[in-house]
């Protein structure tokens, strides 16, 4: 069944195991692609990550997301711009701060909102590819993985999957259909 | 009467993989054809769809198994 965000945050603060996991698992791959595209060394993305997925209670413990007053996705941009920030700042104090990660934090405060729309988009095609896997028969969903993500030719993903060629491509506009549908869900949750 | 071009045939002229005299054929066929028309229209609507994530999804997906080796190679 599909959570949404206020729901899942809900959970988390009461302490639901299991939302956590969610919740992380959910965020995880964004979170390391941005530091990653925003300069931070892969022994700062455990560091981000937690930081992040703390911001939401740390500032209140009774924080509830509340939709009304803002998209989840400007939510999670803040804090992200924020926790990146303050990584930067850390490391500026704990070494000698070279003079490209200062223009690199500098150029960083000019493009953030047009990169992490840009991101975002690519997060909610990640998570609807993952509900996709999680939801379709595997061989529907592979079918379209093969051949729109992985470039094969139809008859190869026929043969490897032991199916016509017809299949392939009846698989892969059912998957195309249930991403379309899936993205929409999901953004509608985003403004409602 | 004159048969549909393929699903095959049409995945490879969206994505312009069709030799150039295929590639011709495949336009001479759509000018009489209506029916391939449309499934070509919707075949370029789905590849736009999907062409808009595809590039940034597989460097997310690269950027993060990368990322989570490297983590699993530090804890192990």
């Amino acid at each position: 069944m599909y959570t949404t965000n206020s729901e899942l945050l809900e959970k988390v603060r009461e302490g639901d195991e299991a939302a956590w996991r969610l919740f992380r698992d959910t965020y995880r791959p964004l979170i390391y692609h941005c530091a990653k595209q925003w300069g931070l060394t892969p022994d700062d993305y455990p560091e981000l990550e937690q930081i992040v997925l703390l911001s939401f209670f740390r500032v209140n413990p009774n924080f509830v997301y509340d939709p009304q007053k803002g998209k989840f996705r400007s939510y999670l941009g803040i804090i992200m711009k924020n926790c990146i920030s303050s990584i930067f700042r850390h490391k500026k104090q704990r070494t000698e701060m070279n003079r490209a990660l200062e223009t690199q934090a500098h150029e960083f405060d000019d493009s953030f909102e047009e990169e992490w729309n840009r991101e975002w988009k690519i997060h909610l095609f990640w998570l609807s590819m993952k509900n996709a896997a999680e939801q379709m028969p595997e061989k529907v969903f592979q079918a379209f993985e093969l051949l729109e993500m992985k470039g094969k030719k139809a008859a190869e993903v026929a043969s490897t999957l032991g199916i016509s060629i017809p299949s392939v491509y009846n698989y892969r506009k059912k998957v195309i259909d249930f991403l379309r549908g899936n993205i929409a869900e999901i953004s509608r949750e985003e403004v409602e | 009467m004159m048969s549909h071009l393929t699903d095959a045939t049409i995945d490879q002229y969206v994505k312009k993989q069709l030799p150039d005299f295929e590639r011709l054929s495949v336009k001479f066929h759509l000018a009489l054809c209506r029916e391939c028309l449309k499934r070509v229209r919707q075949y370029h609507d789905d590849e736009a769809f999907i062409g808009a994530y595809r590039e940034g999804f597989v460097k997310m997906n690269s950027s993060f198994s990368h990322i989570q080796e490297f983590l699993d190679k530090k804890e192990g």
